[in-house]
């Protein structure tokens, strides 16, 4: 009985595998994972637990694809193209919503122009390249980065991120157009979920190592720490991501060197220039392995 | 020293290659194979365990080889290829050799108090 509950428990694990990959494997790997001996375990070991979602993190970053490295440059340039515009779109909302609190009511009309257009059409750009089109998003994009700037040159004027990231994702969309047919697109439940996970990596308040009080410091170091590590483990399994992340942190550095020009505060903010310098670093060495990897696999 | 341009097989796998030696074995007899000829030094978890089976079976080293059902489930069988037999005759081989180098150099063949064993000269690197 309790061998029944731990296969139930199993299988409700293997479902972070690729559909395709588990019709393939599940049976395979719930006679491993239970053996051959009698256990009276109800719960899947935390290691066991871990091992498969690292696997199924591999698996969906083309570990099993016939040309991985394709897959993880593909995908992940089209990943990154998703995280960049919702993250812009994120900024743009949490903009307006600010404006609209400090004043804006005022002068409705003013706000929506200045970032309601923008926010809009981002967001609409996001939204046909989740649902596959990306040859509309290619066109929303461009149109984001043209329209609402022709209208009010606010966001550019002030150099402000959400502004950059129709800029940033527009060649990353227009490189995905011409992805090879053999490489498939991210699954997109699989693609939400991955630009969820940046997201999250970019709300984590680093901005508190800038107070003064020693307790915000100690929060923010935890914080930092716990994300960074829970972000590398799962990127360093399914390196997708580590290309994904990179374009996000171009919109901090473009911020600051809009605003304050090549100055110190470039280098020492912790969402700009250095964050970036080491996410290209990652993604660069995430090729080469997997490249590496690819010519001798074992 | 290396006889071909090939990187050293990550830990895993050459034991991974090694169980199969004996005949061809499904994947948790594999994970006890494997734990026993490292001394228990490699305990490969189920996820771990077919990620390197997908490495081996991508790059030709191993190959499935039949199924059964036990408990109403497919059990998959994997042996080594020919290409497997060679290239850990190879990494064996280049272990072997590199552990030479050492060995013959030590100028008293002693080991660590509390040592029960020595120790084993299949060291390669980590995964």
């Amino acid at each position: 009985m309790s061998s029944d509950v731990l296969e139930k428990r199993y299988r409700m694990l293997l479902r972070a595998y690729p559909a395709g990959y588990r019709r393939e494997r599940a049976d395979e790997l719930i006679d491993t994972l239970i053996g051959d001996e009698p256990t009276t375990r109800r719960w899947p070991s935390i290691r066991q637990a871990a091992s498969l979602i690292r696997g199924a993190l591999q698996v969906h970053g083309g570990s099993t694809a016939a040309r991985p490295t394709a897959v993880l440059l593909w995908q992940g340039i089209h990943l990154g193209a998703m995280a960049v515009l919702a993250l812009g779109a994120l900024i743009g909302l949490d903009d307006l919503v600010e404006a609209f609190q400090f004043g804006g009511l005022s002068d409705p009309l003013a706000v929506l122009r200045n970032q309601g257009i923008h926010a809009v059409m981002v967001s609409a750009a996001l939204v046909a390249l989740v649902a596959g089109r990306t040859r509309t998003a290619a066109v929303l994009v461009v149109a984001a980065a043209v329209v609402p700037t022709v209208i009010s040159p606010y966001l550019l004027s002030n150099s402000l991120p959400q502004w950059w990231a129709p800029v940033v994702a527009t060649p990353l969309i227009m490189v995905g157009l011409r992805r090879p047919a053999d490489v498939p697109p991210a699954p997109r439940a699989n693609a939400v979920l991955v630009t969820a996970g940046i997201l999250a990596l970019h709300l984590i308040p680093a901005e508190g190592f800038r107070m003064v009080g020693m307790s915000s410091q100690i929060v923010a170091a935890t914080m930092v720490i716990a994300g960074a590590g829970a972000f590398l483990w799962v990127a360093t399994a399914d390196q997708r991501l580590l290309i994904a992340v990179a374009p996000t942190l171009l919109l901090g550095t473009l911020y600051q060197l809009g605003n304050a020009g090549p100055t110190g505060e470039l280098l020492h903010r912790p969402d700009a220039l250095p964050s970036l310098v080491v996410a290209v670093l990652m993604a660069v060495g995430a090729v080469v392995s997997t490249r590496m990897r690819q010519r001798t696999r074992a | 020293m290396r006889s071909t341009s090939r990187p050293a097989l990550r830990e895993p796998s050459y034991f991974v290659l090694a169980a199969l030696l004996g005949g061809p074995l499904h994947g948790y007899a594999v994970i006890k194979r494997v734990t026993e000829l490292s001394d228990e030094r490699v305990t490969l978890a189920a996820g771990s365990l077919y990620s390197v089976i997908d490495r081996l079976l991508g790059e030709g080293l191993i190959t499935a080889d039949g199924e059964e059902i036990v408990n109403g489930r497919a059990r998959r069988y994997y042996r080594l290829s020919d290409e497997g037999y060679r290239v850990l005759a190879e990494e064996a081989d280049r272990l072997a050799r590199a552990a030479r180098v050492v060995m013959d150099r030590l100028p008293h063949r002693s080991f660590p108090q509390g040592s029960t064993h020595q120790p084993s000269i299949v060291r390669i690197r980590p995964a």
